[in-house]
C-alpha cells in the first residue's frame, strides 16, 4: 500500500520573532475577568491580543416568517391608503361563498373538483330573512333556478371575498373602504405553481361616484408603494364584476409582464340585493405570487415547507 | 379556462389587413390571454362568459371590430325556412325536454374547419353545456338524413351503429362499456327510458347527450349540416344555437331554419332574435369617469360588434343572442370601455376620506411574533388542511370528531386541524438534518366541531434539542404571557393526548384555561422521526383575548 508523506517545515516570521521575547518576558491574561473588574486587578494585568480575524459561530435569531412580512407590508399599505381591515371566517356557506356573488348554483367553481366542501355538514345561513329572498330571487331572474340545500352546503372559502361582501352588507355602510387578508381554499393537485391553501388580500372601496378609472389608481397607488411602477390593465371577466380588470405588472428581474391582481366594479345583482347603495370597487389576489417574486422563489410550496436552512437564509430588510 | 387555436394562416386569411403584431397587441385588450405562440399558432385562453369565443370565428369578429376593419353588429342573414321538420315526442318530456335545430348548407368543411368546429362543439358541451347535462349538440350530414326526424324515447335494448363503430350495439351495451358512456351515462341514469333522434328511413343520428349514430356522420366532403341541440333549459339551447347558427355563417354555410313540432306547437329554429338593452348615457360615464356623447359611444359599442342608437340621453343598444354575456346596462358600460380601449383610460386617484387602520388580531398578532422571536423563536406556517395520519394517527389519538373535505386531489389535505402542535412537529421532522435547538412557533387558525364549526386562533410552540424539557418550555410561555399580555400563567397538571403523562398540564390565566402545554409523547417523536426531546406548549388566542 502506498503511504503519501508531508514533510512541511515552520518557521516565526518576524513579527513572531518581536512578540517572543514579550510571551516570555510576562504573564499574559487570556480573559478580562469580574473579579478583575471589581478588585481594580485589571490594572496590573495584561490581557493578551486575540486573533480578531477568526471565524465566529453562527448565530440563529428568532424570526418572524418572511411570507408574514409581505402580508405585513401589504397592510400597512392598505392602512396607508385609508382602509380598514376586517377579517371573517374561513368556513362559509355557499351562500356567502358564491350565492351573494350571483355565481349561478350549477357554476362549474362550485363543483368538488375546485371547491372543498366539509363532509357531512350543513349550515344554517348566517343572512337575514330579506337578504336570502332577494339573493334568492336575483337568481331566479338571472338562471331561472336557485336551491336553498346548495346555499347551505359548507364551503372552505375559494376567496375572502364573502368576508368583505358580508361587511359590505351588514355594516349598511355607504362610505369606507376595508380589507381582508387571509386564508383561502382551492381543490387544486398541490405542485410548484399551486397550493391547496394560500393568502389573498382584498381590498373593497364604496362612496358615490367611484369609477373604474379610481380602482385603476387605486390600484396603481398601491402597486408603487410595494416598488412596482410599471402596470399595465387587460379587461377579463369575473361572475360577481363588471367591468373586471386584470392588472399586469413588469419584473424588472425576469423581464417580463406578470399576472398579479384581479378587480372590478361589483355588480348590480351582488350589490342590489344586499342593500348596498354605492359603487363598489373591489381587487385582490394571490400574496404568494408577490413573495415568490420577491424571495425569488420557483417552487410557491417553499413558504409552507418551514426549511430552516431556508427561514434562516432570507434576509429581512435586503440592502 | 378554455383555449382557442388561431393559426397565422387564418388570421391573414380573415384579417388580411391587419398585421400579426398588430394582432397580437390587441388580443389582450378584448380580454383574450394569450398563453403562447409556436409553431404559427396562437394559443388564445377567452373567459367562459364569452361562449362565442369558442372557435377562431368568434375570436375574429371581436378583432375585426376593435381593429376597425368591421363595426356594428355582424350581418346575418337567415335563408329562410329549410322546410324541413322535426318532431319531438312527449315522452323525451322528463328526461331532455327541449330540441332545437338548424341547416347549414353549401359550406366547405376544410381540416382546419373541422378542427375548429370540434373544439368549439366541446367547449360548449363543456361550459354552458355543463359537461353536457344542460345541453348538448351533434353535428350531421345533412344528406344523408331522411326527414322528418323524431325526437323520441326509447328502451335500453333498442340499438344502432354508434359513431365510429362498424356493429349495432344496444344503448345499454353503449352506455355500460363505450368511452363516452361511461362518462357521460350518469346522465341518463335516473330513467328507464333513453332519448333518441331517427329519421323516417329508420337511421339512428344521436343518443343525445352520450354519442351520435354512424349513418349521418360529418367528414371533409360533407356540404351540408343538420345541426340539433337538446338541452334540459330552453334558453340555454336556444344560446347555443344562436352561437353555432353565427359560427357556421363566418364559415361560409348558409343557414336555414328547421321547423320543431312539440307539444302541438310548431317553431322555426333559430330563432336569432336581439334584444334591445336602454342605457343612460350618464351611466356609462359615471361608471367610466368619461364625458362620452352618444356618438362616441355608439363607435365605441360598434367596435364591439354591437349596433346601437342614440334615443335623448339614452342609449339603445341590440344584443344579438349568441352575446350571451350580455344582460344589463353595465355589461354595455363594459362594452364601451372595451370599444374605448382600457390603455385609453386615465388612472384617477380618489383621495381617502377617512384614516384606515389594522384590526385587533393584527395588533395582538405583531405583539406575540415580536415576543417570541425575541426569545429566539422561528414563525412557521403551515396548512390547515392536513391528513388524520399527522394529526390523529401519529399520536394514537381519535379522530372520529375530525372535520374533513370531500373530493381532496391530495392525501395530505383531508381534515381541518383542531391543534398546531402537530403541524409545528411536522415542520420539526423536515428539519432533523438541521442545526439544534430548534424553536419554532405558528399562528394559525384550528377548527373544531360542534353544532355549529367554530374557528379558533391559536399560537403553538415547539422546543426541541438535546436538553429541552418542561422547565425550559414552561419559561418561554410565561415570557410570552406575561411580556406580551401582562398576564400571569399558572400550570395544574393534566392529560393530554400529546404529552408524557405526568409532564403535561393546563395553562390557567386567572381562572380561565387557556391551553396547555408539556413534553410531547415518545412515541409521536418516534412516528415523526424525531431523534431529540421536544416539549411544546399551544394557547387559544381567541379565548384568551376574548375577540371574535
Amino acid at each position: 500500500m502506498l503511504k503519501e508523506v508531508k514533510d512541511a517545515q515552520v518557521s516565526l516570521t518576524d513579527t513572531g520573532r518581536r512578540m517572543q521575547p514579550a510571551l516570555e518576558e510576562e504573564q499574559l491574561e487570556r480573559r478580562l475577568t469580574t473579579e478583575m473588574i471589581t478588585s481594580g486587578k485589571w490594572r496590573e494585568v495584561k490581557l493578551g491580543a486575540l486573533d480578531v480575524e477568526a471565524p465566529a459561530p453562527v448565530a440563529f435569531p428568532g424570526r418572524v416568517h418572511p411570507l408574514i412580512n409581505v402580508i405585513e407590508e401589504i397592510k400597512e399599505i392598505f392602512v396607508g391608503l385609508g382602509f380598514e381591515e376586517i377579517d371573517g371566517p374561513i368556513v362559509q356557506t355557499g351562500f356567502w361563498n358564491f350565492d351573494a356573488l350571483f355565481i349561478p348554483q350549477d357554476h362549474s367553481a362550485r363543483e368538488m373538483q375546485d371547491t372543498f366542501y366539509v363532509s357531512r355538514q350543513k349550515l344554517d345561513i348566517p343572512a337575514s330573512d330579506e337578504q336570502k329572498r332577494k339573493v334568492a330571487r336575483v337568481h331566479m331572474g338571472g338562471w331561472g333556478s336557485w336551491n336553498v340545500e346548495e346555499a347551505r352546503r359548507v364551503v372552505l372559502r375559494t376567496h375572502t371575498t364573502p368576508v368583505t361582501l358580508r361587511h359590505l352588507a351588514d355594516s349598511k355602510a355607504s362610505v369606507g373602504r376595508f380589507f381582508s387578508v387571509g386564508r383561502v381554499f382551492r381543490n387544486e393537485k398541490p405542485s410548484y405553481k399551486h397550493l391547496v391553501e394560500f393568502h389573498q388580500v382584498e381590498g373593497v372601496a364604496t362612496a358615490p361616484r367611484l369609477s373604474l378609472r379610481d380602482l385603476m389608481g387605486l390600484q396603481k397607488e398601491f402597486y408603487s408603494r410595494m416598488g412596482i411602477k410599471k402596470v399595465k390593465f387587460w379587461p377579463t371577466f369575473f361572475p360577481y364584476t363588471e367591468p373586471s380588470l386584470q392588472s399586469m405588472v413588469y419584473n424588472e428581474s425576469m423581464k417580463k409582464w406578470v399576472e398579479l391582481f384581479g378587480m372590478g366594479v361589483f355588480r348590480p345583482e351582488v350589490t342590489r340585493p344586499l342593500g348596498i347603495k354605492n359603487p363598489v370597487l373591489a381587487w385582490g389576489g394571490g400574496i404568494e405570487r408577490i413573495a415568490m417574486l420577491r424571495f425569488g422563489l420557483d417552487d410557491v410550496r417553499e413558504l409552507y415547507s418551514s426549511r430552516l436552512s431556508w427561514l434562516r437564509s432570507v434576509p429581512r430588510c435586503p440592502l | 379556462m378554455p383555449v382557442v387555436s388561431l393559426t397565422f394562416d387564418r388570421l391573414k386569411k380573415f384579417i388580411p389587413s391587419a398585421s400579426l403584431d398588430d394582432v397580437i397587441e390587441m388580443l389582450p385588450y378584448a380580454a383574450l390571454d394569450i398563453e403562447g405562440i409556436e409553431d404559427r399558432v396562437i394559443r388564445v385562453e377567452y373567459n367562459p362568459n364569452r361562449p362565442d369565443f369558442s372557435s377562431d370565428y368568434g375570436i375574429i369578429r371581436a378583432l375585426r371590430g376593435l381593429l376597425e376593419i368591421e363595426l356594428g353588429t355582424p350581418k346575418f342573414k337567415s335563408a329562410g325556412k329549410s322546410g324541413l321538420s322535426v318532431l319531438v315526442e312527449k315522452q323525451v318530456g322528463p328526461i331532455r325536454p327541449y330540441l332545437l335545430a338548424l341547416v347549414a348548407r353549401d359550406g366547405a368543411l376544410d381540416n382546419e374547419t373541422i378542427k375548429q368546429l370540434v373544439a368549439m362543439q366541446e367547449d360548449l358541451h363543456n361550459g354552458v353545456g355543463r359537461r353536457r347535462r344542460k345541453v348538448s349538440i351533434g353535428l350531421h350530414n345533412l344528406d344523408s338524413i331522411r326527414f322528418p326526424v323524431t325526437y323520441k324515447a326509447v328502451r335500453g335494448a333498442y340499438s344502432f351503429v354508434p359513431l365510429g363503430d362498424s356493429t349495432s350495439k344496444s344503448i345499454r351495451q353503449i352506455l355500460d362499456q363505450s368511452e363516452t358512456g361511461k362518462e357521460y351515462g350518469s346522465i341518463l341514469e335516473n330513467f328507464d327510458k333513453y332519448p333518441i333522434i331517427v329519421d323516417s328511413a329508420g337511421q339512428t343520428l344521436s343518443l343525445p347527450p352520450i354519442i351520435n349514430g354512424q349513418a349521418t356522420r360529418v367528414d371533409q366532403k360533407t356540404r351540408n349540416l343538420f345541426v340539433e341541440v337538446t338541452a334540459i333549459d330552453k334558453k340555454a339551447a336556444e344560446n347555443i344555437l344562436a352561437i353555432i347558427a353565427i359560427t357556421l355563417k363566418d364559415a361560409g354555410f348558409k343557414i336555414s331554419t328547421v321547423s320543431v313540432r312539440s307539444g302541438g306547437k310548431k317553431i322555426e329554429t333559430p330563432q336569432m332574435k336581439s334584444t334591445d338593452i336602454v342605457v343612460d348615457i350618464g351611466y356609462i360615464n359615471s361608471v367610466l369617469d368619461l364625458k362620452l356623447d352618444s356618438k362616441k359611444i355608439i363607435k365605441c359599442l360598434r367596435k364591439s360588434r354591437l349596433d346601437a342608437r342614440a334615443k335623448g340621453d339614452k342609449i339603445i343598444c341590440k344584443i344579438p343572442p349568441y352575446r350571451t354575456d350580455i344582460s344589463h346596462p353595465i355589461d354595455i358600460a363594459e362594452e364601451v370601455a372595451i370599444g374605448y380601449g382600457i390603455y385609453n383610460l386615465d388612472p384617477t386617484f380618489p383621495v381617502a376620506i377617512g384614516a384606515g387602520q389594522k384590526n385587533l388580531f393584527s395588533k395582538y398578532f405583531a405583539g406575540i411574533r415580536e415576543t417570541l422571536s425575541g426569545l429566539g423563536i422561528l414563525e412557521s406556517l403551515s396548512f390547515s388542511l392536513t391528513s388524520s395520519e399527522a394529526q390523529y394517527e401519529s399520536f394514537g389519538r381519535n379522530s372520529e370528531q375530525a372535520l374533513s373535505v370531500d373530493g381532496s386531489k391530495s392525501a395530505e389535505h383531508r381534515i381541518l386541524r383542531d391543534s398546531l402542535i402537530p403541524s409545528l412537529l411536522q415542520s420539526l421532522s423536515r428539519n432533523v438534518h438541521e442545526e439544534y435547538p430548534q424553536r419554532l412557533f405558528e399562528i394559525g387558525k384550528t377548527f373544531h366541531k360542534n353544532k355549529a364549526i367554530i374557528e379558533r386562533w391559536h399560537v403553538g410552540v415547539v422546543i426541541a434539542h438535546g436538553e429541552a424539557g418542561y422547565t425550559e418550555i414552561k419559561s418561554s410561555m410565561q415570557a410570552l404571557l406575561s411580556f406580551c399580555f401582562g398576564k400571569d400563567a399558572k400550570t395544574a397538571g393534566n392529560p393530554s393526548p400529546f404529552f408524557i403523562h405526568g409532564r403535561s398540564a393546563n395553562i390557567f390565566v386567572g381562572d380561565k384555561v387557556v391551553g396547555s402545554i408539556g413534553e410531547i409523547l415518545p412515541l409521536a417523536l418516534e412516528n415523526l422521526k424525531l431523534r431529540v426531546p421536544v416539549a411544546a406548549f399551544e394557547i387559544n388566542l381567541t379565548e384568551l383575548l376574548g375577540l371574535e
